[in-house]
This record gives C-alpha cells, sequence and structure tokens, in this order.
C-alpha cells in the first residue's frame, strides 16, 4: 500500500494534464531546483546536528558543564527545532524530486527513518519522563570534581584499544566483506559502549538515565546522517541485488521490479504520444541534459577508483 | 576559476595530482572512502554548533546569561575536534578524488571560503570573545584578510554558471540568522524572504521545476542579488541602532561574516557533487 502510495508520488502527484510530468519527475529533470532543496537539506546539519549534539553533550556532563541544562535548552532548542522543521521540509520535497521509489526500496534510506524514528521516541522519553525530575540535576555542582578514578580507568583503556584497533581494520583488504564488517561493528560497539562507562563515571551528579538519553540522542542523529549520506551510494540498488539475499527481501526488491516494468511501459506510451505530436509544434517534454557529468577524465587513472556516489548525488 | 587553472602551468603537477589515489597509505583506503565521506558531514556538524554558538554570543544574542569567554572556552573544544574530523577526512577525500577536485569550480570555491573561515574562527572571533568583544589592531589585520579571501570565494561562486545558485545557501543563512538575532527587522526579514523566494519556488511549480526558460532564471539570479542587498541593510539596521552590548558593531559584523563564510565553505562542498 505504501509501495502503490510512493509510486504515486513519483508518477501522479503535480502531473496535472495527460502529457504532463509529475513533480518528482519536473524536479528530477529541473536545471538547479533539486541541488538547492538538497544543498540546504544537507547544509541544515549544520544548524540541527550541531545545536542537538551540544545539548547532548551536555546531558552527558561533557560540554557547557558551567550552564544549566535547562537554561541551554531554552536558548538552543528553538534554533534546534527550526532547523528540524527546514530539513525534513527540504528532506521531504528531495525525496520527491530524485525517485521516491528508488529511496523507499534502499536499505539505507530505511535504516535512517529507523534511527529517526528512535531518535524522536527518545525525545519523548526524555520530555515526559527524565526531564520531570530536571531540578534535582540541572547545575553541575561548580565544585564537582571528577572523581580521581574516573580520569582514567579500564574503560577509557578499553575504548582507546577499540578505536586503534578499528583503525588498524580500515587498511585490510583480501578479506571476506561480510567479516570484516562484522568486526568493524563489533568494534564500535565496544568503543561506544566504553566511552559511555567512562563519560558516566566523570559526572556522578548527573543521573545515568539523562546520561543514556543524551547517549541515545547523539548516536541516533549521528546514524541517521551516515545512513542518509550512504543513499547516494548504488551497492544496493535492488537492480545491482541478487534476489533472495538479505538486502533483497528488506528492501522489497520484487515489488521495486514490478514497478520497474511498468515504468518502461509508461515510458514507451509518451514515445509514441510524442511521435504524434503535430508538425511544427514543438514537443513538450524534451528531455532535459542529466545533471553534469563529474569532471573529466583523469589524464593516469588510478588503478582503482573509490565508490562514488550515483550522478547528481555526490558531495 | 579552478587549481588547474593556477597549478596546471607548473611542470608535472597535474600529472602528480592525478596520481595521488594510487599513493600509499591513501591506495588502501578505496574501499571504504563512503564512510569518510559520511564522516566528514559530521564534522561539520559538530563545528557548525560550535562556530553558530559562539558567533551568536558575540553578536549579543542567546547564551547571554554566560560571557563572552565562557561561551569561547565551552565551544572551543567542539570546534577543534569538528574541524580536526573535516579536515582528516577532507584530505582522504580529497586524495581519493584528487583529479576531479582539481578542475573543479567549487572545491577552488571551499578551499578559499575554508581559509577565511579558519581565519575568521581562529584570529578574529575567538579573539575577540577572549577580550570580551574589543578589536586589537591584530584582529583587525586578520579580519581583513578573512573578508579578503571569503569575498573572493563568493564572486569565485557567482561566476561560475553551474554553481552560481549555491550562493542562494549563504543568503538563507543570514536570514535564517536574522530570524534568530533580529529584533527590529525580524519579520520584515521573514516576509521578504518568504516573498522573494517562495515567490520563486511557486513561480517554478507554475511554470514546470523542469523549465529551462532563460527569462526564469534572469528572475531567480535577480531575487538572489536583491535578497542579498537587503539582507545587508537590515543587518546594518540590527548592528548600529540595534541592541546594547559590549561587543563592538565590528565584532558583530565579524560574528555574523564567520557564520556566512562556514556556510560557504559547506555550500562549495556540496555543489562539488552537483558539477561546476
Amino acid at each position: 500500500m505504501l509501495h502503490d502510495f510512493i509510486n504515486w508520488i513519483r508518477e501522479d502527484l503535480g502531473r496535472f494534464t495527460e502529457d504532463g510530468l509529475s513533480w518528482s519527475h519536473q524536479l528530477h529533470q529541473s536545471l538547479f531546483m533539486w541541488n538547492i532543496i538538497e544543498g540546504t537539506h544537507v547544509l541544515t546539519i549544520m544548524f540541527f546536528a550541531g545545536t542537538i549534539w551540544l545539548i547532548d553533550l551536555r546531558m552527558l556532563g561533557v560540554a557547557f558543564r558551567n550552564v544549566p541544562l535547562s537554561t541551554l535548552n531554552k536558548k538552543v532548542l528553538p534554533i534546534t527545532m527550526i532547523s528540524f522543521a527546514v530539513m525534513i521540509m527540504t528532506g521531504v520535497i528531495a525525496f520527491i524530486g530524485r525517485d521516491p521509489m528508488m529511496y523507499y526500496h534502499n536499505i539505507w534510506f530505511r535504516l535512517k527513518m529507523v534511527f529517526l524514528l528512535v531518535a524522536l521516541i527518545n525525545i519523548l522519553w526524555f520530555h515526559y519522563k527524565v526531564q520531570k525530575s530536571e531540578h534535582e540535576w540541572d547545575t553541575i555542582p561548580p565544585d564537582a570534581e571528577i572523581p580521581a578514578k574516573a580520569r582514567s580507568g579500564p574503560a577509557l583503556w578499553a575504548f582507546l584499544g577499540a578505536i586503534v584497533l578499528l583503525l588498524g581494520t580500515l587498511p585490510i583488504t583480501g578479506v571476506d566483506l561480510g567479516m570484516i564488517v562484522t568486526a568493524r561493528m563489533a568494534l564500535t560497539v565496544v568503543a561506544l559502549v566504553a566511552l559511555f562507562i567512562y563519560v558516566d563515571g566523570r559526572t556522578p551528579s548527573i543521573p545515568r538515565v539523562v546520561k543514556l538519553s543524551g547517549g541515545i540522542s547523539l548516536s541516533a542523529w549521528f546514524l541517521v546522517i551516515i545512513f542518509g549520506r550512504f543513499i547516494a551510494y548504488d551497492w544496493f540498488y535492488c537492480e545491482k541485488t541478487d534476489p533472495g539475499s538479505l538486502a533483497y527481501v528488506l528492501q522489497e526488491c520484487a515489488a521495486y521490479q514490478d514497478t520497474s516494468v511498468e515504468e518502461e511501459v509508461f515510458e514507451e506510451e509518451t514515445v509514441i504520444e510524442e511521435e504524434a505530436t503535430p508538425e511544427g509544434e514543438p514537443a513538450t517534454d524534451a528531455a532535459p541534459e542529466d545533471p553534469p557529468p563529474e569532471g573529466e577524465a583523469a589524464p593516469t587513472a588510478p588503478d582503482a577508483e573509490p565508490a562514488q556516489p550515483t550522478t547528481g548525488q555526490e558531495g | 576559476m579552478t587549481f588547474e587553472k593556477y597549478l596546471g602551468q607548473v611542470p608535472g603537477f597535474t600529472d602528480f595530482v592525478s596520481g595521488m589515489p594510487n599513493v600509499w597509505p591513501i591506495s588502501m583506503l578505496q574501499d571504504i572512502y563512503a564512510p569518510f565521506g559520511a564522516l566528514h558531514l559530521v564534522g561539520l556538524g559538530l563545528m557548525g554548533g560550535a562556530v553558530l554558538l559562539l558567533n551568536l554570543r558575540l553578536m549579543g544574542t542567546n547564551l547571554t546569561g554566560q560571557t563572552l569567554p565562557d561561551v569561547e572556552r565551552s565551544t572551543r573544544p567542539w570546534l577543534i575536534i569538528g574541524l580536526g574530523i573535516v579536515l582528516g577526512t577532507g584530505i582522504i577525500i580529497g586524495m581519493l578524488n584528487s583529479y576531479k577536485l582539481y578542475t573543479s569550480v567549487p572545491f577552488f570555491v571551499k578551499i578559499m571560503a575554508l581559509i577565511a573561515a579558519c581565519v575568521f574562527s581562529f584570529g578574529v572571533t575567538n579573539s575577540l570573545a577572549k577580550r570580551e568583544g574589543k578589536a586589537s589592531t591584530g584582529v583587525l589585520v586578520a579580519l581583513a584578510i578573512a573578508m579578503a579571501f571569503w569575498l573572493f570565494s563568493l564572486g569565485v561562486f557567482q561566476s561560475d554558471v553551474i554553481t552560481a545558485p549555491g550562493v542562494f545557501h549563504a543568503i538563507t543563512a543570514g536570514y535564517a540568522l536574522l530570524l534568530i538575532y533580529g529584533v527590529r527587522t525580524r519579520w520584515i526579514a521573514a516576509a521578504v524572504y518568504a516573498l522573494l523566494y517562495g515567490g520563486l519556488f511557486l513561480m517554478y511549480a507554475v511554470v514546470g521545476f523542469d523549465t529551462y526558460e532563460p527569462v526564469f532564471d534572469v528572475v531567480a539570479y535577480s531575487a538572489t542579488i536583491g535578497g542579498g542587498v537587503i539582507m545587508a541593510v537590515l543587518y546594518g539596521v540590527e548592528i548600529y541602532l540595534g541592541r546594547a552590548d559590549t561587543a563592538t558593531p565590528t565584532a558583530k559584523l565579524a560574528a555574523l561574516f564567520s557564520v556566512l563564510c562556514w556556510v560557504t565553505v559547506a555550500a562549495g562542498g556540496r555543489w562539488i557533487g552537483f558539477g561546476g
């Protein structure tokens, strides 16, 4: 049902005449509009993520220790919320304008939505539950010293060790991809847990539940950005995914392939209609050029090219 | 204007640049190019928060309960960490894409703006904040250098037909700051922005987002320039007739330009992907 709705957005929303184009196709073929919208979406990260992360870091007792959390919330949250509104608005338009079916059937987009949901649930949990006792931990006492045992200790060493190992895995090639990715993810989780334990020990005056909420927010928005960026890469696009693989199932590629067949039929019909355009009348749907290709071919091409985002999505 | 234009005459330099992806250890990182690109954005976000809060305070708004040196001390580590992530990942991404960037106008814009932004942050606004908004001669010299690089980058941005629309991001950021900072002109700014850019969006919705008629480009170009000029006038009103604070008008202007300069850096980076 959602699949059909997304397809309706792609093919029919804003298409007011039989031979007209939907807003989705118009935006996709626009000279600059999609770039401006998507660029604004990405740049809003500077204002949104930057401000919410500083609040999260304060909840963890790491940043702005001399500012009461309520003051920081009161002053900084309005910027965060306005940026969030702009980010959602431009995100929705960018989604509509760059093949919404591709986004909908993309594993990274789905993961992005999952962590967006996690972040929003965390906000509700913090606002309606955790924040009720804010007066007890709003201010970090000025004389609150970091306990000596929290300045170093096993958690810090575990964190540093995990990071060193993680960096050590980066140059490894020629190993099973699934294994190396699993190892990197495991090391990342170990590093994050160790870091949380380390940070938790440094500010005993802030309840653990507040720090947990801050940590969840920080991580969830981090993953939203990371997965959002990965959408541009075609590693798991349905066209390239083996039927029966986990990615194929999770992305509901079977439904996507069905739509692709319908789309081909639609394109054929459009071509026939264009051929029937009366002589002397310009074809209304003359296909504009795609976004310009990237750069020029290098004089001496590197042995292997890094994975590149699909055209128009690089950055 | 690209780096190729300036450095392409140096014998062997173009071959050196195009061979960068094969240089060890960069050659080993080609398979994990994508995570570096994503982390680049994370660094940008972290840095953006620190830059914004310090400069808003310098402009006399937001964290006004804290002194300027306090806010500077609190934001400094995150500015440095964010910039470290941005530069670290940026160098790797850049070396893996060396030739493409060497011939890219927005990359040239980004680097010019980045030089300006670093001077703004580490030579101007941080020093101003430490001195409660008072500008020394050294700070004024640094401000002049930063302004020269930033205006140059904006000029290059606007002069290239493919990248020119990217200037819109800096103007939008300026209006967004006016909404946060403005007292007398907040609602005028909102109305002007909605009228100019909401109007442009509506215009394209009516004539078709995929229109290639030059007349609409002229309208969009005029709206961009007009919006920029009106924004500058509104800031003039706010700063010179506005709130009393310890920071001088020069310090407030420097703070504003610092934020807009970092937005130009980010916009340049994003438009590398769109061509030009």
